[in-house]
This record gives structure tokens, C-alpha cells and sequence, in this order.
């Protein structure tokens, strides 16, 4: 009976263990999040991404585009947005834009365009952030700046002047 | 001779006194009065100022505003809707005291029109009469225990129970508008399919649903969703639901309500509210399936008529 009575208790036990496990499984993967909050700034809202080999370690980096709506007009909207770079593997924030952008649509071009095997990040903007438009809301009037250099990994930097240090 | 005389010009002076009274009989202007004073996403005034130009340029109507104190202060607001044939609520406030909301209920039982703008589906969710009135509602708390998602299908109304959150929008877009009751008075020689101008596209609407005929629809995330609705309550009285005519805050813009098609569906159906016919013409400027058309000085163009 002694022996029984152990071999029960052992048995629960052994099952309350399992249970634990699963629990604290299922708690970990449900509160998993793609999205370091380190990359995550208040009030912007991840808008997407992609994946590129954005340095010389083999493991692929995860271009993020967080953004919001910064006005809507008759003919056009409006949108804030900066960038973050994270390693797709550990979930480390390589970078984050230090500017936020503004422009008319959401802009996310990684391109390999020297054929080094890296990729760079390219961005479209109004030029610090400011536009017009007539008094009814058309009319749009901005000085665009396009596909300049957001960020390229510092060894294959080539353009002091559009270089992003790593944080 | 100056008998035959007297009796003529007696017949055509009772002819002329007979019809100006017709003409005058006619042009009675429909007494409005605009509820708004509060809503958090929508610059509320200038859709105020916008529908007031709409009405009173078309020579229909005549507009007041009866403005809440704001988000504070409700339980002071008191409007007196003696006298009016038609409310129309552009309104995304706190819910009205419970002497208003009676006040409110009766205007409509009484044989009043109704009609409620955009936003005005998504407050006081906490008043049933009101869900009931306007038939379906979004956001504010809303789910499945208000009522059904309701849309159209195949020609057909589908209720869907399945749980979950009312009202959703995306981003502001162009859109097409198909009629679902094109000989309803409102709709009646209009285009039954006609481009609207960028507006902020509600969907995902439940509620009590009862008495509602679903006029038009937009074709939205797989769903041909409801934008314009009446409701006949039993009680008395006539609703129309458009929840298009978004004016926004960010910035303040009323480009949705430049749409000429917004514009003439909400003078016929404002007309209808409040009298149960429209006697309004079909304009040459509404807007059909390949062309937008717009109203920016928010009166009908020289050529419309």
C-alpha cells in the first residue's frame, strides 16, 4: 500500500511537471513577438518588411518599416515612418533611423546595387519633412529626395556623408 | 359685357391666387436641425457648415445647428426639436441624459425624419433605442451581443452571429457605390453604380437590424458591405443611415462630401426622412461607374438640372 500510495504521488508529481512545462511553453510562444520593442517607437505602427543579407554575417537582417498616418488630403495621404534593421536570427537591433521621414507612401528599397553581396537601404522623403498644399487641400507641393542611402553595413561604407553608424 | 368681364378676370385672379398657393405649398422649406458638438476623430464643424451649405443651396431646406456643450458638460444639453421635420445627427459625443434620449425617440415616433452622417453610428452604444433607430452601429463597445454583422451576398441579406468586434475602416480610398434598392425613393433614376470620391469606408456594421433596407453597398475585404440604410421603426417615423461624408481632423478637410454623389443622395434622402417622398429631379452631374464628379462650392453647377 506504502509503495502504491508513493508511486502515485510520484506519478502526480510527475504530471503536474509536464503540465508546468506545457504551460510554460505555450505562455512563451504566445508572447513571442517578431518585433523587438527596442525597434518599436510609441505611436508607430509596424507597416512591413524585409529580409536581406544586410551585412557579412551569414544569419539574414529583417528591414522593418514602422510607420503612421501624418495627414490625409483629397488626393493623397500623407505618412511618417522610420527604419529599423534587426537580425533575424536573435532578434538584436542592429539600427534604427535616427530621422523620422515623410512622404506620400511608404518606402522600403533593399537593393544589392554594387553587386557585393550586401544589400543597402535606400529611401524616398520630402526633404525635412515639410510639404504645402492650397487651402482645400490639393496642390501638393514638396521638395522630394530619392533613394538616397539610409544605411549600409560600415565595412563596405563608401559615401561618408550617407554613412549610418551601427548602434 | 362688364359681367362676362368681371367673371374672367374673378376666374383668372382666383387661377393665380391658386397657384401661387400650390407653388408656395411646394416650396415649404423642410425644417433641420444638425445635432453635433463632440467626436474625437472628425472635425465635426466643418461637416456641420458643409451640410447646412448642401441643404440651404438646393432651396429645399432650412438648417440650425443644436451643438452639444463638448465632451464635458452634456447633462446641460437640451434641445428643443419643436417645430422640425428632420434631425440630422453628425455626432460622436457621450450619450445624451436620459430627458433628450425621450425627446430624441419621440421627434422619430411622432412621424420626424432622422438621419445620421458617418460617425454618428459609433456613440452611445449604451442606448438601445438609439442602436435601434439607426439599426446598426460600430465600435464604442459594440460585439455580437448588439446583434449581427449584416451584409449583402447574391442578392441577399446574410446576418452573420459569429462573434466579434463591430466597425472597422482602412486607409481613405475611392469607391465604387452599388445601389441594392434602386427604386427606392432616394435612389430612384440615379445611377445604380457610381464612383464616390476618397472617403473613410466603414464596414463590419451589426446591430439590431430590424426594419432595415440596405440601399447600397461598397465592395470591401471580401464583403459587399453597407454604407447607406433606412430604417421604417415601427413606432413611427423614417431613418437613413450614410456612412459616407468622413470630414477629417488630420487635418481638417471635408473633401469626402465634395462628391457629387454624396451630396444629391444625402439631399434625397434627408428629403425622404422627413416627408417619405423625394420630389428632387435627377441631376445630369451624378456620377456613373467609370466617373467621379464633384460639387466643391457644394451647390448643383448651372447644368446639373
Amino acid at each position: 500500500m506504502k509503495k502504491l500510495t508513493y508511486l502515485l504521488t510520484l506519478l502526480l508529481c510527475c504530471s503536474a511537471a509536464s503540465l508546468s512545462a506545457q504551460i510554460g511553453v505555450t505562455r512563451h510562444t504566445e508572447g513571442w513577438d517578431n518585433i523587438p520593442p527596442e525597434a518599436h517607437k510609441r505611436s508607430y505602427y509596424f507597416q512591413r518588411s524585409v529580409l536581406a543579407q544586410m551585412d557579412d554575417d551569414a544569419a539574414l537582417e529583417e528591414v522593418m518599416l514602422f510607420g503612421k498616418d501624418n495627414g490625409h488630403y483629397a488626393t493623397y495621404d500623407l505618412f511618417k515612418y522610420y527604419y529599423a534593421i534587426v537580425d533575424n536570427y536573435t532578434k538584436e537591433v542592429e539600427y534604427i533611423s535616427p530621422e523620422e521621414y515623410c512622404s506620400e507612401a511608404y518606402s522600403l528599397v533593399v537593393e544589392d546595387r554594387n553587386n557585393d553581396g550586401i544589400s543597402e537601404l535606400y529611401i524616398t522623403y520630402f526633404k525635412e519633412g515639410t510639404f504645402s498644399t492650397d487651402a482645400r487641400g490639393y496642390a501638393l507641393r514638396a521638395e522630394r529626395c530619392y533613394d538616397r542611402i539610409e544605411w549600409q553595413a560600415p565595412a563596405q561604407t563608401e559615401d561618408q556623408t550617407t554613412k549610418r553608424k551601427r548602434k | 359685357m362688364r359681367i362676362k368681364s368681371i367673371i374672367t378676370a374673378t376666374a383668372a385672379l382666383l387661377l393665380l391666387c391658386s397657384t401661387l398657393s400650390a407653388q408656395s405649398a411646394e416650396r415649404e422649406p423642410i425644417k433641420t436641425v444638425i445635432v453635433a458638438g463632440a467626436d474625437g476623430s472628425h472635425w465635426w464643424q466643418g461637416a456641420c457648415d458643409v451640410m447646412k451649405q448642401i441643404l440651404e443651396n438646393s432651396g429645399l431646406f432650412t438648417v440650425d445647428f443644436a451643438f452639444t456643450p463638448g465632451w464635458n458638460g452634456i447633462e446641460n444639453y437640451d434641445p428643443d426639436f419643436t417645430g422640425y421635420d428632420l434631425i440630422i445627427i453628425n455626432y460622436g459625443g457621450p450619450t445624451f441624459t436620459e430627458p433628450v434620449r425621450r425627446k430624441f425617440e419621440k421627434f422619430v415616433a411622432d412621424g420626424g425624419g432622422l438621419v445620421a452622417i458617418h460617425s454618428s453610428v459609433v456613440p452611445m452604444a449604451d442606448w438601445k433605442e438609439y442602436n435601434e433607430l439607426i439599426g446598426m452601429g460600430a465600435w464604442d463597445g459594440r460585439d455580437e451581443k448588439v446583434g449581427p454583422y449584416l451584409y449583402w451576398e447574391d442578392g441577399e441579406y446574410v446576418y452573420d452571429y459569429s462573434p466579434g468586434e463591430a466597425g472597422y475602416h482602412g486607409l481613405q480610398h475611392e469607391v465604387t457605390i452599388n445601389h441594392r434598392a434602386p427604386e427606392h425613393p432616394i435612389l430612384k433614376g440615379l445611377n445604380p453604380n457610381w464612383r464616390h470620391f476618397k472617403d473613410e469606408i466603414y464596414t463590419r456594421m451589426r446591430g439590431p437590424v430590424k426594419n432595415i433596407e440596405i440601399l447600397a453597398t461598397a465592395y470591401e475585404r471580401g464583403r459587399h458591405e453597407p454604407l447607406m440604410w433606412t430604417v421604417t421603426p415601427e413606432s413611427g417615423g423614417r431613418v437613413f443611415v450614410d456612412l459616407l461624408g468622413h470630414c477629417g481632423s488630420d487635418p481638417n478637410m471635408t473633401y469626402s462630401m465634395e462628391c457629387t454623389g454624396f451630396q444629391v443622395t444625402l439631399l434625397r434622402g434627408c428629403e425622404w426622412a422627413a416627408t417619405g417622398e423625394v420630389t428632387q429631379a435627377v441631376p445630369k452631374d451624378f456620377p456613373n461607374e467609370k466617373h467621379l464628379s464633384l460639387r466643391p462650392d457644394f451647390k448643383a453647377p448651372h447644368h446639373a438640372y
